[in-house]
């Protein structure tokens, strides 16, 4: 129920939130006496496309000269291109009530919703203009001002995806030729806290795992090392629950090392708990980085 | 167990029937051997494919310490892939081959296709041991060998064997086209096991291929502890070691903590072997524990050629 809650309010916010265009062609609707969305956000260089749904014309004119579209008669469309980035309130002169904001920006950007932990790489995605060749992702500065953060190379029709190291607290932006993006500031958390322990039972052993603090969309990965493979082996994923929690059972009779880590759903390991051993639950030194003794201690 | 349980492909066979049905295993019971099975069309398809192969997929030497990096274990090779009958399932292709099993006496019609997409090269399958017309000789010979001998890419071939008389053992296979010697550093190669007329199938039967691949030593392609076969049985099972080797080089085999006895009655614990060279030895197994096995010229082991047995109380 919690989670479907939650669904329902990224639904609603998705709904409120202003239109990214993700074509360079952003359409605007006139079902009636109002535009849909009334407020849209293009990219520099994009084509706004005004369609009148309505039985009656409408206009749409921008204050200052920007555009004029003169009369739209009934299903008819006007398409108009912008290039350059700035705020574009604009209003139907016909029905003065109908009033619209179109966002043209260098580029957009946005970041995945569940934050992340620093030192994860964060994936900043967006579109830039068409034919842009390079972007330069840049950081806030803990001083104030923005320092380089690594580049992108976007595709053909502007879209594009890179990931820089999440720093807490940073906002992160990119520039293109046509400007800066407007900046997005991610949920990163300092670093989370992974306690592990195990009890014994006996048929079954457990060991009970809890993020501090409770990191949002974040899966646990029980790993048992394979002691005549010598390598770890990931043996079960589970979904956090909302207190960072999360329980593994084992045979009793296990004789291995154990370790958890935390990840997103297929990503690298991000938080790695400490080894314990399934006999007793003590800490461990981990198997993998066990190093031979010095030369002379050898032999068949 | 029934010979058909151990067999690859598809074993054709006519079981006995009527009073013999109760008669042989009452023989088995009181000889204390198992009966002469019938002679057997065993077929099996199999399939020269491209594969990604890692030597090394822990990615270290856990006994000297050494890490690598995937970029040096791994490399893109054709192997021999087993398939079910009629080519309707791929199994699982590697280094070795398929573990082909027969009985002295059976006929075997070795289905084979070559779909080598990666090098386009011909391809063939020659087998050691058993007894062949020239034109199942699966060797590139110009002016005698026939299509088996030099298999293109898109193209097959039926091998068609027996298991003579004198063939009871283990015996290698391998590409003898035009490819060979890049064929063969590449993986394919396999074994062939033939047990005698009267031979009771192992509990536990193992292969061993020492072979050179990308600078490693291996052992079925894989190099150092836990990327070699770990090889598992129990205190009281009987157990096959078939042991080939291929490449330039001889080997010795080795198994910590066991011992076996030559034809001629002699107890060893090591056993050396050439290029396409092959043996078996055979134990009931006695020794818990885990125990190493590993080609005991120690360059070969120091370069991956050590794997481990682990024998379970």
């Amino acid at each position: 129920m919690r989670r479907l809650g939650a669904a329902l309010l990224a639904t609603a916010a998705a709904l409120a939130a202003p239109t990214v265009a993700a074509a360079d062609t952003v359409d605007i609707v006139m079902p009636g006496k109002s535009f849909h969305p009334a407020r849209a956000t293009a990219v520099a260089g994009d084509r706004v496309t005004f369609r009148n749904g309505d039985f009656v014309p409408h206009d749409v004119r921008i204050a200052g000269g920007v555009f004029d579209s003169g009369p739209i008669g009934r299903f008819s469309t006007w398409t108009q291109a912008i290039e350059r980035p700035g705020e574009y309130p604009f209003v139907c002169t016909l029905h003065a009530f109908m009033t619209g904001n179109l966002s043209v920006v260098a580029a957009t950007l946005s970041v995945a919703p569940d934050g992340a932990i620093a030192g994860e790489p964060l994936t900043l995605s967006g579109r830039a203009p068409a034919g842009t060749a390079r972007l330069g992702v840049e950081r806030s500065a803990p001083g104030g001002g923005w320092m380089a953060a690594g580049t992108a190379t976007p595709a053909a029709d502007g879209a594009f995806s890179t990931t820089t190291p999440a720093v807490e607290g940073a906002s992160y932006r990119v520039t293109t030729p046509a400007g800066t993006s407007p900046p997005v500031t991610p949920r990163v958390t300092a670093g989370v806290g992974l306690h592990v322990a195990l009890r014994r039972g006996e048929r079954r052993a457990r060991i009970h795992v809890h993020a501090m603090p409770a990191p949002a969309g974040m899966v646990a990965t029980l790993e048992l090392y394979a002691r005549w493979r010598y390598r770890w082996r990931p043996r079960r994923t589970v979904a956090l629950d909302a207190h960072g929690g999360a329980t593994f059972r084992l045979p009793a009779s296990l004789r291995t090392y154990a370790r958890v880590s935390l990840r997103r759903a297929h990503g690298p390991a991000l938080v790695q708990s400490r080894v314990l051993r399934t006999s007793d639950g003590r800490t461990a030194p981990d198997p993998d980085a066990i190093a031979p003794p010095a030369p002379g201690h050898g032999g068949h | 167990m029934r010979e058909s349980d151990l067999s690859i492909g598809r074993a054709r066979r006519s079981f006995t029937r009527g009073p013999a049905a109760w008669v042989l295993p009452a023989l088995v019971v009181l000889l204390g051997v198992a009966p002469a099975a019938e002679a057997a069309t065993r077929d099996v398809w199999v399939a020269a494919v491209p594969r990604t192969w890692n030597a090394v997929p822990n990615a270290r030497d856990a006994i000297h310490g050494t890490r690598f990096d995937a970029a040096q274990t791994t490399f893109p090779t054709v192997v021999y892939k087993r398939y079910a009958k009629d080519w309707k399932r791929p199994f699982r292709g590697g280094i070795p081959g398929p573990l082909i099993r027969a009985r002295v006496g059976d006929q075997l019609r070795i289905h084979f296709k070559n779909l080598d997409t990666l090098h386009g090269q011909a391809h063939s399958m020659h087998f050691h041991g058993v007894e062949y017309r020239p034109s199942s000789d699966g060797i590139w010979l110009p002016l005698h060998s026939g299509k088996g001998g030099n298999v293109k890419p898109g193209q097959h071939f039926t091998y068609r064997l027996t298991a003579g008389p004198g063939s009871a053992g283990v015996w290698p296979y391998h590409d003898h086209s035009t490819s060979m010697e890049e064929s063969i550093a590449g993986g394919m190669f396999g074994a062939v096991s033939i047990a005698g007329p009267r031979e009771r199938r192992a509990d536990r039967e193992y292969v061993v291929a020492f072979a050179p691949w990308h600078g490693f030593q291996t052992i079925n392609g894989r190099a150092f502890v836990g990327n070699t076969p770990v090889f598992e049985s129990r205190v009281g099972e009987s157990v096959q070691w078939d042991v080939i080797a291929m490449g330039d080089e001889f080997h010795t085999f080795h198994v910590h903590g066991h011992r076996w006895r030559t034809d001629g009655g002699t107890p060893e614990d090591t056993r050396g072997l050439g290029p396409a060279e092959s043996f078996r030895v055979r134990w009931e197994e006695d020794a818990p524990g885990t125990w190493l096995y590993h080609c005991h010229v120690e360059t070969h082991m120091a370069q991956g050629m050590i794997g481990l047995y682990r024998v379970r109380p």
